[in-house]
This record gives structure tokens, sequence and C-alpha cells, in this order.
């Protein structure tokens, strides 16, 4: 189903990038994007664990604003 | 990391105090508990509704609104504006995500009982802003001017005739004529451009201030089961990670189903067989169908209200008590729209 979707797609807009072409731009995309959700959630576990990280700007995070 | 941004932030504090924002950033709490997966939704909606934003601004510097000239110039768009395929396609994608992203928001927002005093007017306006994301569906679904947006405009634009007095009025506003023409698509565009956005960032605003100065709600389910974190960095990396997801979900489908393009419109064919409205909007085709005309809008329409002012007529949650009723009733809200959506999909030929 998958592949008569793509011909279809394809044959509507003969002139877009092929699926390859496509692929080709949007694989190194997603995968960038993947590794920036995966490292952000890594963070967020590890800021929330060690308690050390703090707001952006002057003293620590105990130290009143 | 702190060092690159350093100079910019000693020109902002040495103009403006930052105490107070750091002040809220330090002290803001978002509960944890076993539901909290549904709070990243408002967030993820909020993301979309920018991207629309992006893409959308990005399309018009091309788009042509006359019935002569909008089909060539979405084809135009898809086919030779560098990369104007991928922006269309991810505002295709986009506007079916956002409106999925929304009604599971709603629903959640509705079961977790987050509606109860004092975010009565959150909900009364994010349920505004569910009707402007379907308001933005139903007018950019014309701008192609395809045969299928055609005639399907034309079902949508004819549906409040059945209303007694106003409905012809109603009509004829929507379509700017007796019938769908050049009026029409120059009204849709402008209400999808100008009216929508402007309505939208508004209510935005509202909805995501409200949401700052009461805080997530915590379900009734888990109260004094709940722990909290903090929203800056923690909850403010995740939601990131969710977005950066989303992002990635979307570049995937616009890879795999780029938006297509079909036939332009010839007006004075006649409409194809089969023709049904987008997912979204299949629920109320359907019941327009199955039941007489005049009860069914009259009992979309009370359903509605009564969905609106939830807040105001659910007593028990508001005194922090179940309220079985009122989930009840979202069931069975929800079931009915599902299971009209699937007859909608059974008995209409595919087109």
């Amino acid at each position: 189903m998958i592949i008569a979707a793509l011909g279809a797609a394809d044959s509507l807009a003969s002139q877009i990038p092929s699926f390859s072409d496509r692929l080709n731009f949007s694989l190194p995309l997603i995968a960038v994007l993947l590794v920036v959700s995966f490292f952000l959630l890594l963070k967020s576990y590890t800021v929330e664990r060690g308690g050390k990280e703090d707001v952006p700007g002057r003293g620590g995070k105990d130290q009143p604003g | 990391m702190k060092d690159f941004f350093g100079p910019f932030t000693a020109f902002i504090e040495e103009r403006f105090d930052l105490t107070p924002l750091r002040r809220w950033a330090r002290h803001k709490k978002v509960p944890q508990h076993k539901h909290s997966f549904w709070y990243y939704f408002g967030g993820l909606a909020l993301f979309i509704i920018s991207l629309q934003f992006v893409t959308g601004i990005l399309m018009a510097f091309y788009y042509s609104p006359t019935p002569d000239t909008a089909h060539e110039s979405v084809r135009y768009i898809m086919e030779k504006v560098h990369y104007g395929w991928l922006i269309r396609s991810m505002h295709f994608w986009g506007a079916n995500f956002l409106v999925a992203v929304v009604l599971v928001h709603m629903f959640s927002t509705y079961f977790m009982k987050a509606y109860r005093k004092p975010r009565e007017l959150m909900w009364l306006i994010g349920v505004l802003l569910a009707g402007l994301v379907l308001a933005f569906a139903f007018t950019g679904y014309l701008l192609p001017w395809t045969t299928l947006s055609y005639f399907a405009t034309k079902v949508g634009v004819n549906m409040p005739m059945v209303m007694p007095g106003i409905g012809g009025f109603l009509s004829r506003l929507l379509a700017g004529g007796e019938d769908v023409g050049a009026a029409t698509l120059t009204r849709m565009f402008t209400l999808h451009v100008v009216l929508l956005p402007i309505l939208t960032l508004v209510l935005v605003t509202a909805h995501v201030f409200l949401s700052q100065v009461f805080g997530s709600s915590v379900p009734l389910s888990q109260k004094g089961y709940s722990e909290e974190t903090r929203f800056f960095p923690t909850f403010v990396l995740r939601d990131s990670a969710v977005w950066a997801g989303m992002l990635a979900i979307l570049i995937a489908f616009v890879t795999i189903f780029p938006a297509n393009l079909s036939s332009k419109v010839n007006p004075v064919m006649p409409a194809p067989a089969g023709i049904k409205p987008e997912w979204y909007f299949l629920f109320l085709f359907q019941t327009l169908r199955t039941f007489p005309e005049i009860p069914a809008i009259a009992a979309v329409t009370i359903g509605l209200i009564i969905w609106m002012l939830v807040p105001f007529l659910d007593k028990r949650s508001a005194k922090g008590e179940r309220s079985t009723f009122f989930t009840l009733f979202g069931v069975a809200i929800l079931v009915y729209m599902i299971a009209m959506t699937m007859m909608a999909y059974i008995t209409t030929e595919v087109h």
C-alpha cells in the first residue's frame, strides 16, 4: 500500500524530487533531530537527578535571585 | 555555551532587571505523576502552530488566490520553488497532526478534569482554539482549487443551509455569493491568512498566560501521589525533546507521503462520486447523513454548548470529588466521534 501511495504521489506531482532524492535529503535531518531529541531527554534526566544545573544567569540554585 | 551567550546576557542585564524572570524560572514547578505524559500535548500543539505559521508565510510569498491562478501557483510552489514541495507538504501534514494533537490535548484535559476551578477560562479558550484549528483546516482546504477541495468546500459551505432562519445567510456569508466561486476563494484566503491567525495569536497568548498563572492541574486521582519537577530546565528540556521528535516524524511523513496536487477544478462539471471531507470532519458529515438534518444540527450545537460549559456544570469536580457522569459524557462523545468517523469511511466510496 505504501509503495502504491508513493507511486501515486510521484505521478501526481512529477516534478517534485524522486523518493530516493527526498530520502537523501530527509534521512540526515531525521537522524540529527532524533539524536538531538535523545540528548535533550538524557540531559533532562541528568539535570533532574543531579540537581546541579541552574537557570541561566548569576548565582547558584539555592542563592537568592 | 554560557560564554558564548555571555556578552548578549550582559547587554540585556545592563538594561533590564531580569530578577523576576529568573525567580519565576527557578520556582516554577510541574506536577509529576503517572498521567504527566499528557502535559506535553499542549506544548506540542503550540510547536505545530508555530510551524504552520512559518510554512504558511513561506507559501504566501508565491500563492495567488484567484480561480485562474490558485492551482497554478500551488503547482509552481510544488515544482519550481526550492524546497517548495517540502514546505507545502509540511504545511499539509502539519495541519493533520495539529488537529490530532489538539483533539488529544482537549480530551486528555477533559478526562483529567483539568477544567475545574480555577481553570474554567483556560478550558473555554482552549475549546475556542480547537474550533479555530478546525476553521483553519476548513478555510485552507479550498486554496489549492482542486476538484476535491472545491466540491468538499461546497458541501461544507452548504451545511448551514439546513438551519432555519439564518442558515441561508450564513451560507452566503461563507461563500460570498450563491455558490462557491472566486469570492469564496478570496474569503477563505483572507480568513486563513489574516483573521484566523490574529484570533489564534490572541487566544494562544491568553491560554499560555493562564497556564503560567495557574500552572498544570493535577488529576483528582493523583492528589497526594504527585511529585514535582522543575519547569526550567527539566520540563523545558523534555518539551524540546518532544518537539524535535515531532519534527522528525513530520519530516518522515513528508518524505514518504508528500502532499499531492490533484486536478484543477472545472466548476461546471458534476461533483465526482464519493466526495467526503477530511477525517476530522467525517463525524459531522456522517451525523448529517445518518439523522434528519435539523435535529442533527440541533443536537451537535447543544452538545458543543454543554462541552464548553462543562467547568460550570461539573460541580463535583470543582469540589474535588469524582464526577462519574461527566467522565461518561466524555466517553460517550469520544465513542460517538470515532464510531461516526469509521462509519463514514466504510459507507463512502474511496475517492
